[in-house]
């Protein structure tokens, strides 16, 4: 890496981050590199600091100590518009549908593109800008579902609704997606489906995915790269013909059963 | 089976009675259950005093010959209906008195919604200052703010509107602050990471999120604040409530009578108007 200046900086790199609430520490100073055109896949039991870790990464909270590089800019130094303009390099995903359940499809990706618009041009919640509009269609038409954009996000599916989310991170033109249990709301031809696109987006796009998941088999199928955590630490980080059995295992053994 | 069967030989159908652990604080909390309904009635009692309550007064004010039905009704009966369009104009001001406070209630407490409620508040010590601000303004009486607003506009419809508008503010920003404080928070994180600002945040994934719960909350305060606006009337804001104060005053039984029944229509209706525009909403 870092062969030249043409090299741009990796999308995402998290270093030495620790994070603890009370006295429960949740993160023990965890680093990792995320790049572009991968698909990283994050496995870990209830409570390892899965979520945490994505949230310290683009600031929904903020680390004790370490950084949160996104494409080169530490955004634990910026305030304002320049921690906002930096932050849209990544986008996130929920498990729970992030969608406003009470608007279009259309709309809601349209919303991926709202730090690129003034404020003047973003006051109608009911007319987005034309570009704003034929780049949302065209993020929907990405994750085939171009037909359903003008259906309320509430009445989705579960599966359709994920895409939507993504085509609005497409929109946005984010170079990171982070996705938090991604696909375990859904039933596993959807959540193929979903797991495909999240590939296909690193591979075709050249984006830089991480997503945790619970179900080790998608991971293993779909990932580039499998980081194992266990504890708030990361007990492995490979490919995934690399992994064995016994390691996924261990992950989720319970403290009680382990002593 | 047999009660002294061996332990551990007893089977599904051995059914010897279970004994219950000891309920080890039912003395405790019995006292405190006693103790309660001694407070209770205590009050009771203590207000009965204070609001100088009186059985033979209650009965003798109802029933007696110069009492309502023996006395008030008769002379009301039958409504003078020359009054029923001035009654009904009167009440239509009413109205626009409630509508009129319930919109611009409905703007400020939006206004305030972006510090009001804690999940979306840019800083704690703004949240504080403006859930205090909607305190104050919901604990001083309607009637008590019209006071003071008829000391400085006059006798005009306008104070109660004034005076309806500030208490409205201080009720329903309370109650869309807790309805957006129990929002679903993943659509508002997902655009904060997308980059938005806080007020496109607000007006794209908050107020859209909301809006419904806003909208049939407003309503559900719709035919509150028509009754409030007849009472601050009657004071001097004018409206169905003046008039009915003004001819009780001169003893014109048959003429309030039409009043209370055009009032009785008007607040039925609102009543139902609110519940299918509620309906509605939550559809
Ligand atoms: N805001 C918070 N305040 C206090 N403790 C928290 C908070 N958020 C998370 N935690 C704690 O941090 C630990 C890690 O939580 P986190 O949500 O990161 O786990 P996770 O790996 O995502 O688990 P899951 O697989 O269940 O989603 C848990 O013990 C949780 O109770
Ligand atoms: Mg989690």
């Amino acid at each position: 890496m870092g062969s030249g200046a043409a090299a741009a900086d990796p999308p995402l790199v998290i270093e030495g981050i620790r994070k603890r609430f009370g006295e429960n520490e949740v993160l023990g100073g965890v680093s990792l590199t995320l790049r572009r055109g991968e698909l990283l896949a994050v496995l870990g039991g209830n409570g390892c600091g899965k979520s945490t870790l994505l949230r310290c990464a683009v600031r929904l909270l903020d680390p004790d100590a370490g950084s949160a590089r996104l494409c080169g800019q530490d955004l634990a130094a910026l305030r304002g518009r320049s921690l906002r303009m930096a932050r849209r390099e990544a986008a996130v995903v929920f498990q729970q549908i992030a969608l406003v359940k009470q608007r279009s499809a259309l709309e809601n990706v349209c919303c991926g593109a709202l730090a690129q618009m003034s404020l003047g041009r973003s006051l109608s919640t009911t007319a987005f800008p034309t570009e704003v509009r034929d780049r949302a269609a065209m993020a929907l038409q990405r994750v085939g579902m171009l037909d359903k954009a003008w259906q309320r996000a509430g009445t989705l599916s579960g599966g359709q609704a994920q895409r939507v989310a993504i085509a609005r991170a497409y929109c946005q033109q984010a170079t990171v997606i982070l996705a938090d249990e991604p696909v375990s709301a859904l039933d596993p031809r959807a959540a193929e489906e979903v797991m495909e696109l999240l590939a296909d987006l690193a591979h075709s796009d050249g984006l830089a995915v991480l997503a945790v998941l619970h179900q080790p088999e998608l991971a293993l199928r779909h990932a580039d790269r499998v980081l194992g955590m266990r504890l708030g630490a990361f007990a492995f980080d490979k490919r995934p013909d690399e992994v064995a059995p016994e390691e996924i295992e261990a992950l989720y053994v319970h403290l009680h059963e382990a002593a | 089976m047999s009660i002294d069967a061996p332990i551990g030989a007893a089977g599904p159908g051995a059914t010897a009675t279970p004994r219950l652990p000891p309920r080890t604080r039912a003395t405790r909390s019995r006292l405190i259950a006693y103790g309660a309904v001694a407070v209770v009635l205590g009050l009771l009692i203590f207000s009965w005093i204070d609001a100088q309550g009186s059985v033979t007064q209650f009965f003798d004010g109802l029933f007696a010959r110069k009492g309502l039905f023996r006395d008030v009704v008769p002379h009301s009966l039958p409504p003078d209906l020359s009054a029923l369009w001035g009654g009904v104009r009167a009440a239509v001001t009413t109205l626009a008195i409630a509508i009129l406070s319930i919109a611009f209630g409905l703007i400020g407490a939006i206004a305030m919604l972006p510090l009001a409620a804690r999940n979306i508040t840019p800083s704690r010590p703004l949240y504080e200052l403006a859930r205090v601000v909607q305190a104050i303004l919901r604990a001083i009486p309607e009637l008590i703010m019209l006071l003071f607003f008829l000391i400085v506009f006059g006798f005009t419809p306008f104070a109660a509107v004034v005076a309806l508008t500030f208490h409205g503010i201080g009720v329903k920003g309370k109650l869309f602050a807790e309805a957006v404080e129990e929002m679903e928070m993943a659509p508002v994180e997902a655009l904060r990471v997308a980059g938005a600002s806080r007020i496109q945040v607000f007006l794209h994934a908050v107020l859209p999120g909301v809006r419904n719960t806003l909208l049939a909350l407003t309503m559900y305060r719709l035919d509150a604040n028509f009754r409030s606006a007849v009472t601050l009337g009657a004071v001097g804001g004018g409206g169905i409530g003046f008039l009915i104060d003004n001819e009780l005053n001169a003893f014109q039984f048959k003429i309030v009578c039409t009043y209370m029944i055009v009032l009785v229509v008007f607040v039925l209706a609102i009543e139902r108007v609110s519940t299918i525009v509620r309906a509605r909403l939550n559809a």
